[in-house]
């Protein structure tokens, strides 16, 4: 089944097109990387199913449900999750923090809980600790918990943002670039913890520049070249993609 | 010494003006501008409550909150839509504007011309009128708004209005609806300023425009900047100290003419040399940063 | 009565358009709301009255050293309180809130020196004005708005033609290509401050041979000129003078059925539609970029 479905998507900006009549399909459980080069649309891609932007253009769908019209904290709230190619963080409030503003409240966020101080408020509270606490160990931030985040060192960063993400529980995963700068061992760490999300059963569609590592982790490649699809499909597909060689791969060794 | 209880009323009335500043400005990162403007509302509805219909300070006052807290939800609306600085000029304008109502519409608010013979609070026919009795009054409400605003901001919602300060996109990214956010807190900070403004015409029982020009805005800011944004004790010492500080000038023998114009020049140099040195003011932690 | 309303609106346009082209010169380089922009304005006019009245100097160069001063003062303000603030690298937010202290400490130092009474730098009686098409306008009018033009052109011939000019398009347009080129940009934004301050200076100066000066006059005028500036689009220097008579014709044709004091509601009406439905002004482009 698909959990995405993105339908002859279009967005002008002054009149350059950063999505050009764009469709394509996100399977289910499935890992999908986003690859063209510098400026082809890609973030666009992300904004528009974000709701960040709106498209001229277009329809998209998230588990058969038109979203097109619905605002970012809505999509967000429907299962769609997403990090952002530069990093956004909370960074003058601590790494607790910031995981613990990802997890969905029920009760704590609301005026009148937090005006009296409801009981449920601080049992829910003392819950989301504990699960904010796990999800850093699971990115080994543990020991930064009390930290600003803006005090952490790049690598620490996207893994901070990573958990931030899993807290929220989104079914489908937006990565924005998830191993850029990072150093080899992070990179690793990263990847294992994608590969984890999809035994979980979750989705991921994820930009990358690092072609290599986008053809081991991938099940899917979509290669945009200036709002355009010019490909779509298995790794070894694209790797022998004429086009592909031509616009994107040519510069690359393989 | 009744002289020091009205000093102190009165920085117990710019406590209360901070605290609710700091939860817009401080803790939410929205560039608010014309605080003031709140307090003309709290003021001006009471007062007139009171000297036209006869209502009872009591209730003029909390008619004047929640007509302030209204306002504050029209004055939110903007703040969706308009971002930092354009922010700070929308609403300077309002305050502007909301200053000029009260200036010019004379068949309401008698303009420069003041409302003066507001009556005072009184409780079981006792009239609320020294200043020991009113610093009480003051106090109490100053110790209301510091715990509802230290409630709201120590608490989950507390933390998703950091999360808007820190990135308002990350925070929509994670589910949380940051316009519903925003309005309520204009809604929340109007309501305590309303309760101030109302405090102080009823203390004072005269009121005219001039208490609430812009420049007064300004001057509260520079109170949460100075004690720290974000940071409840600093919005105490902030307003402590730039009301009580200047009346020394006065000790000091100074005429009004001199007195007032260095009371002002010291104001804007501290704002000046605290963006320079300490933009996280005396004990805060959070600081504007470029994005 | 509407030809006079008509007339009002242009000497006043003109004057929000001079205060404009300053701020928007000076914005150009910082990319900020600089409120002081305002108390430089109040300065020249009382400069100008201090070298006229008090030192009994001649009219002509009373003008012209008030400008030059203006130009200095300009100059001493972004040297002691916004340049340090470009070393710690701040957010727009933090100059505003600095701009604001110049501006109160300038403002109070004025009214420390000069008192708070307002004063003049009209010497004689007013004089009967010529009628134009039913309006009457006197020399002084004619001065102002003649006068302002002027200056307005000049200053845009400034940023148009001359080298500084460029470098300072350079600076607003691309900050790190115009470092590559070798351009130093704190002497541009030097020069703008000192070309910016000495027009807000001149135009304090030519409002205050119609109407009376105090301390507190700054205010008012750079809010009228931010507001110019947003109705043309900020950062445009023909938007400066369709925003600055725009607003000086709308605040006066507002009145011409309401009293006069609501004159400045108006302008903040104006203000807040344009931020809420057209933030990048009429001549500004409207531009989507990708924020995220």
């Amino acid at each position: 089944m698909n959990i995405l479905q993105i339908q002859n998507l279009v967005k002008e900006f002054d009149g350059i097109k950063a999505a050009d009549v764009l469709s394509f399909e996100i399977e289910e459980n499935s890992i999908v990387a986003l690859v063209g080069p510098n400026g082809s649309g890609k973030t666009t891609v992300f904004n528009l199913i974000t709701g960040f932007l709106r498209p001229n253009k277009g329809r998209i769908f998230f588990e058969r449900r038109e979203i097109i019209s619905f605002s970012p904290y809505k999509i967000a709230q429907l299962g769609i999750g997403r990090t952002f190619q530069n990093i956004r963080l909370f960074p003058q409030i601590s790494v607790m923090d910031n995981v613990m503003l990802g997890l969905p409240y029920e009760q704590g966020e609301s005026l009148s809980a937090a005006l009296f101080q409801t009981k449920k408020m601080k049992l829910e509270e003392e819950k989301n600790y504990q699960k904010a606490e796990e999800l850093l160990k699971v990115v080994g931030l543990e020991k930064k918990k009390d930290e600003l985040a803006e005090n952490l060192s790049h690598g620490q960063r996207k893994l901070l943002e990573l958990a931030r993400i899993l807290a929220l529980k989104p079914k489908l995963f937006l990565l924005d670039e998830p191993t850029a700068g990072l150093f080899p061992e992070t990179k690793k760490v990263m990847f294992d913890l994608i590969r984890n999300l999809k035994d979980k059963g979750k989705t991921i569609l994820f930009i990358e520049h690092d072609i290599n590592s986008v053809m081991d982790i991938a099940e899917k490649i979509i290669v945009l070249n200036y709002g355009k699809k010019i490909a779509e499909g298995k790794p070894e597909e694209i790797r022998n993609n004429k086009e592909v060689q031509k616009v994107y791969l040519g510069k690359t060794n393989l | 010494m009744e002289y020091l209880i009205h000093i102190i009323i009165i920085a117990g009335i710019y406590i209360i003006l901070s605290l609710s500043l700091n939860i817009i400005v401080g803790y939410t990162g929205l560039a608010a501008l014309g605080h003031i403007s709140f307090a003309a509302i709290g003021a001006y509805t009471s007062s007139l409550l009171a000297l036209n219909f006869g209502v009872s300070p009591w209730i003029g006052l909390i008619f004047g909150a929640i007509f302030a807290s209204i306002v504050g939800l029209i004055v939110g609306f903007p703040s969706l839509r308009i971002k930092g600085d354009y922010l700070a000029l929308a609403t300077f304008g309002l305050g502007i504007i909301i200053y000029s109502i009260a200036r010019n519409w004379v068949s309401l608010t008698r303009g420069p011309m003041g409302l003066p013979g507001i009556p005072q609070f009184s409780i079981f026919g006792y009239e609320i009128s020294s200043v020991w009795s009113y610093l009480i009054l003051v106090l109490i409400f100053v110790i209301i708004t510091y715990f509802v605003i230290r409630n709201i901001t120590n608490s989950p919602f507390g933390r998703v209005l950091k999360g808007i300060r820190e990135d308002e996109i990350a925070t929509a990214a994670m589910g949380k609806n940051v316009n519903k956010y925003k309005i309520i807190v204009f809604v929340v900070g109007a309501f305590f300023a309303g309760i101030a403004g109302s405090l102080y015409a009823h203390y004072i029982t005269f009121i005219d425009p001039s208490s609430f020009t812009v420049m007064e805005s300004i001057v509260v800011l520079l109170m949460v900047v100075f004690g720290g944004m974000g940071s409840l004790a600093g919005s105490f010492i902030g307003a402590s100290v730039l009301v009580i500080f200047p009346e020394l000038l006065r000790f000091l023998g100074m005429p009004s003419s001199i007195a007032a114009p260095l009371r002002q020049m010291i104001y804007g140099l501290l704002l000046i040399v605290l963006m320079i040195w300490r933009p996280q003011g005396l004990i805060g932690r959070f600081r504007f940063k470029k994005t | 009565m509407i030809q006079q309303l008509i007339l009002s609106g242009i000497i006043a346009g003109s004057i929000y358009a001079l205060i404009a082209i300053g701020f928007t010169i000076i914005y150009r380089t910082i990319k900020f709301f600089n409120f002081a922009h305002g108390v430089v304005y109040a300065a020249g006019a009382y400069l100008a009255y201090a070298l006229f009245f008090l030192l009994k100097l001649n009219p002509i160069l009373s003008f012209f050293l008030s400008l030059a001063m203006a130009a200095l003062l300009g100059i001493a303000i972004d040297r002691l309180a916004y340049r340090p603030l470009r070393k710690h690298n701040a957010p727009s937010l933090i100059y505003l809130i600095a701009s604001f202290g110049v501006f109160i400490f300038i403002q109070n130092l004025i009214q420390l020196i000069f008192g708070a009474q307002i004063l003049t730098l009209r010497t004689g009686p007013v004089k009967e004005g010529y009628n134009i098409l039913g309006a009457v306008i006197t020399n002084i009018q004619v001065l102002i708005i003649g006068v302002s033009l002027i200056l307005f052109f000049l200053g845009w011939l400034f940023i148009l033609k001359t080298k500084l000019g460029k470098a300072i398009r350079a600076v607003s347009d691309d900050p790190v290509g115009a470092r590559v080129v070798g351009i130093n940009s704190e002497r541009i934004i030097l020069v703008a401050f000192a070309i910016g301050s000495a027009l807000a200076g001149a135009a304090g100066i030519l409002i205050s041979l119609e109407t009376n000066i105090e301390p507190t006059m700054g205010l008012n005028a750079i809010l009228k000129g931010i507001i110019a500036s947003i109705v043309g689009g900020v950062g445009n220097i023909p938007g400066a003078l369709f925003g600055g008579l725009f607003l000086g014709l709308a605040e006066n044709l507002g009145i011409w059925k309401i009293q006069a004091g609501w004159k400045d509601t108006i302008a903040f009406v104006i203000l807040i539609i344009f931020l809420l439905l057209r933030p990048s002004g009429i001549m500004g482009v409207k531009t989507e970029k990708e924020k995220i």
